[in-house]
């Protein structure tokens, strides 16, 4: 009778874990491509006219991040439906 | 007056005859503009990457573009990915090697096709390219600027000339000794660089 109360946890927890993916993905720059270590500005030398980026460190998470994030979300999710869904074990004494 | 006229022409002359003498053109550039971009296809985005440890010398005469000599050398540990896997994996003994093969050269060996309209002028360069320790045979196409007295223009401190070398060109990294036939769904076999450098000549 006791396990629906960890099983809700899971599920919130896996919950959780998809939507704040999903979020700091979108907000650091919904970047679809792969993870980045820095971006590039772009900048044109005055005098030759050679394009260059500038580089600039900053933590960028693409799609290789955010796909495994929202798998384990998805998992700790149906973990907690099966465990919820589970038959709770009847003990029949005899005396 | 006459002799100030000839003296003057004279001085035209010899100005004019000192300005065709082939130049050195130091590419190691301090405001590190000087980058190589190279490109390869891959399925999620293509992989881009950038390289600015560049140095090298290239002689050249701005009258005459089919004289055009030397070398421009790229440090391979200046070559970056923004993601830090693939950037392991590009210094790494299956790609680039780095810690054996610091280098990756181009020696200019012939001047092709040069065509020149006032400070400008483009050509086909056949030189070595050499890549984790293979040399191959390329020729490439190259745009040249000369830009005549513009050195202080760029911040320093010392009078001189600027060549502002542009090209674009392929190769197989397959030809080169990098994973040859492998990974090819996942990365490209062919790989676009594109040069874009200024060299300095300072005078005096």
């Amino acid at each position: 009778m006791s396990a629906p109360r960890p099983a809700r946890a899971v599920i919130a927890i896996g919950t959780a874990v998809i939507l704040l993916s999903v979020v700091v993905w979108a907000v650091i720059g919904a970047n679809m491509g792969w993870t980045k270590s820095y971006i590039e500005i772009p900048k044109q030398d005055e005098v030759t006219g050679i394009d260059y980026t500038e580089k600039v460190n900053r933590f960028v998470p693409g799609v290789d991040l955010l796909v495994p994030a929202i798998g384990a979300g998805f998992v700790c999710v149906f973990a907690g439906i099966i465990i919820l869904n589970r038959k709770p074990k009847t003990h029949i004494t005899t005396s | 007056m006459k002799t100030q006229h000839i003296a003057l022409v004279a001085l035209t002359i010899a100005t004019a005859s000192m300005q065709a003498q082939p130049m050195n053109f130091d590419f190691k550039d301090p405001k590190g503009v000087n980058n190589i971009v190279f490109k390869l296809d891959a399925p999620l985005e293509s992989i881009n990457g950038t390289a600015n440890g560049i140095s090298g010398t290239i002689t050249a005469d701005p009258k005459a573009p089919e004289k055009i000599s030397g070398k421009i050398i790229v440090d391979a540990k200046s070559l970056t990915v923004p993601n830090p896997v693939m950037q392991e994996h590009l210094h790494g003994a299956d790609w680039l090697d780095t810690s054996k093969h610091p280098e990756i050269t181009f020696e200019i060996k012939n001047v092709l096709n040069t065509k020149q309209d006032a400070n400008q002028g483009t050509a086909d360069i056949n030189g070595v390219f050499t890549l984790k320790g293979v040399s191959k045979d390329v020729t490439v196409p190259v745009s040249v600027t000369y830009l005549p007295g513009r050195l202080k223009d760029r911040g320093g401190d010392k009078e001189g000339d600027l060549l502002v070398v542009r090209t674009t060109f392929k190769i197989n990294r397959g030809e080169f000794g990098i994973k040859e036939g492998e990974s090819l769904d996942k990365v490209s076999d062919v790989i676009e660089i594109q040069l874009s450098l200024a060299g300095a000549a300072p005078k005096g």
